[in-house]
């Protein structure tokens, strides 16, 4: 139970304290709580994954006001999402002293998101998760804000409008569901959602609404200017951890009270949601001109993904839940390592189109060898851990007699493979005559790529020891209940 | 509540969220915003199966809504300070000259 409360406690405390230092002790302070944090999920996995799936109910004299529920995948999420936030904060405060550095703001900032992002992780309340939900919306569009300047508030605004639209619809449909089934509790609603017209359309309420926070095509016109231009430090904690947040809940929610009234067409509905994401993302990521741009669209197409997983799971199949969880894991950690080296490559070559990264590889070959071995795992390549998503999502997409969406799958990594080899092709080309190499450029430690390194390393040893992470997000899945709908 | 409350309720949510982006005066958007958290929020206390539960969770959930007004109205104050003008939200911030 402690180690359960610790994971969400220790990052508020963080950010409490990085709040009232003084800038200069921010940094550290923030560290050590991020470090702590990471000690303490390494412990909740290994208490899962020897004690099995745990809960925690907040409240006093009986009257239950949450419910935290620490099974395979929320701690895998929340292992995740520890990894992710450490590496941002290593590569912010390497950053520190240099003009493209984060503010004081970023620790507790990141901090809260951190909190947030666990506490959603291990909801196992509607409410619970609606107050998570608002709390990583705040972080995550306060750090977007930050850089200053009407086009970055602008972007930060429509991405904060968007998701207050999603929190509020979220709350409702929350409300309906609860009126109608007596409980917010998500494991408790298999059973009692039914033909009932209220909790019907709460659960459609709360799927929009989610559907607005992952974000999946039509409702992805926020992201691609909040995440292209957040500042590098922030950037990987949006497309690796935040979007991936809103899909856990949805996970939970359809493979728990939705799986009963989930009938083949709404099913099939929702993959093909996924699959225009899929291919809507890819094309619109080889079309775009400004590396960051290429990959927030990128992670439209990556999203898409998830979604596809959807239909597979609601048909029974216990690969697609494990594919499509370990394809949230296997994208953060190649997608965090792109948009680090790629902040790090725009600014030594004082550009952020794909053009101007003609020889970056020449100026910061580990940046660039970063943003190669993370392509390998995004196309999903063997050994790395995008391969492993791929191959239980195409087995499941098989079993379950659902071939098309292991179509769908092989395209999107085709599309993939075609606008990262364009962006690698420029990366690793010799500098052409029309370089300006005098353009003014960003002046950044070099050490700071080995950030970059490490998260696509880890990529790739995802890829070579699965087997841990295959067998905790085993622990406390609701395949029975699926199965049952 | 009759099934026709959560019909207009629903499309309340819908056409204000729509609204938010299409209106072009930050003092639109905040107002759209705070009759959608209003509306959201009478509805979960309204809904609640249990009255005592109810009042908390509205309480929890006005104080967060609440809070979220104050980051938005500070952000487009912020935005306006910036350049003068209120905020235009229909057009992607990627797509500007």
């Amino acid at each position: 139970m402690a180690v359960t409360l610790a994971v969400v406690l220790m990052p508020m405390l963080g950010a409490g304290l990085a709040a009232v230092l003084a800038p200069k002790w921010r940094p550290p302070v923030a560290l050590t709580a991020l470090a702590l944090t990471l000690v303490a999920a390494v412990l909740l996995v290994r208490a899962v994954l020897m004690d099995g799936a745990m809960q925690v109910r907040l409240g006093g004299d009986g009257r239950m006001i949450g419910l935290l529920s620490a099974d395979g995948l929320g701690s895998a999420m929340l292992l995740l999402s520890a990894v992710v936030t450490l590496a941002a904060g290593v590569f912010a405060t390497l950053q520190a002293r240099e003009p493209t550095g984060p503010r004081a703001s970023y620790w507790p900032l990141s901090l809260t998101l951190l909190a947030g992002l666990h506490g959603l992780f291990l909801a196992g309340d509607l409410l619970t998760a609606y107050l998570m939900l608002e709390v990583v919306a705040v972080a995550g569009a306060a750090m977007v804000a930050w850089g200053g300047g009407r086009q970055l508030l602008a972007a930060a605004t429509r991405y904060f409008y968007a998701e207050l639209v999603a929190s509020i619809t979220f709350l409702v449909g929350a409300g309906l569901v609860w009126t109608a089934t007596d409980t917010t509790v998500i494991a408790e609603l298999p059973g009692r959602i039914g033909d009932d017209t209220t909790a019907l359309l709460g659960l459609a309420l709360m799927t929009v609404a989610l559907l607005l926070k992952v974000p999946v095509v039509p409702l992805h016109f926020w992201l691609p200017a909040a995440h292209a231009l957040a500042p590098s430090a922030v950037s990987p904690l949006l497309s690796g951890l935040v979007v991936k947040s809103a899909f856990v809940v949805l996970l939970r929610l359809w493979a728990g009270g939705g799986a009963e009234v989930a009938t083949p067409v709404l099913a099939q509905l929702l993959g093909a949601l996924g699959a225009v994401a899929i291919i809507w993302g890819g094309l619109l990521a080889l079309r775009a001109q400004r590396v960051k741009q290429l990959v927030a669209y990128s992670t439209v197409a990556q999203l898409g993904l998830l979604v596809v997983a959807l239909p597979m799971v609601l048909a029974g199949a216990e690969g697609a839940w494990k594919g499509g969880v370990f394809h949230a894991i296997a994208h953060a950690l190649p997608k965090a390592a792109v948009l680090m080296a790629v902040g790090l490559l725009a600014a030594s070559l004082g550009g952020d189109t794909v053009d101007r990264l003609e020889g970056a590889a020449a100026h910061r070959p580990l940046a660039a060898f970063a943003v190669g071995i993370a392509a390998i795992s995004l196309i999903g390549l063997p050994p790395t851990g995008g391969f492993v998503a791929k191959w239980y999502l195409v087995v499941a997409s098989i079993t379950t007699g659902q071939w098309w969406w292991a179509a769908t799958i092989v395209l999107g990594s085709l599309l993939t493979a075609a606008y990262l080899a364009r962006l690698l092709q420029r990366c690793f080309a010799a500098a052409g005559e029309n370089h300006d190499l005098d353009a003014p450029s960003v002046p950044t430690r070099r050490g700071i790529d080995v950030v970059a390194l490490a998260l696509a390393a880890s990529a790739l040893l995802l890829g070579l020891y699965p087997t841990w992470l295959l067998g905790l997000l085993e622990v406390g899945a609701p395949l029975e209940v699926i199965a049952r709908g | 509540m009759s099934s026709a409350l959560h019909w207009f309720a629903a499309a309340f949510l819908v056409g204000g969220g729509v609204a938010l982006f299409r209106c072009r005066r930050r003092r639109h958007r905040l107002e759209g915003l705070a009759a959608m958290a209003l509306g959201g929020l009478l509805l979960t206390l309204l809904s609640g199966p249990d009255r005592a539960s109810a009042a908390v969770v509205a309480t929890l959930s006005g104080l967060t809504l609440a809070g979220l007004l104050a980051v938005a109205a500070a952000m487009e104050r912020t935005a306006r300070r910036d350049a003068g003008t209120d905020l235009t939200l229909d057009r992607d911030p990627l797509r500007w000259p």
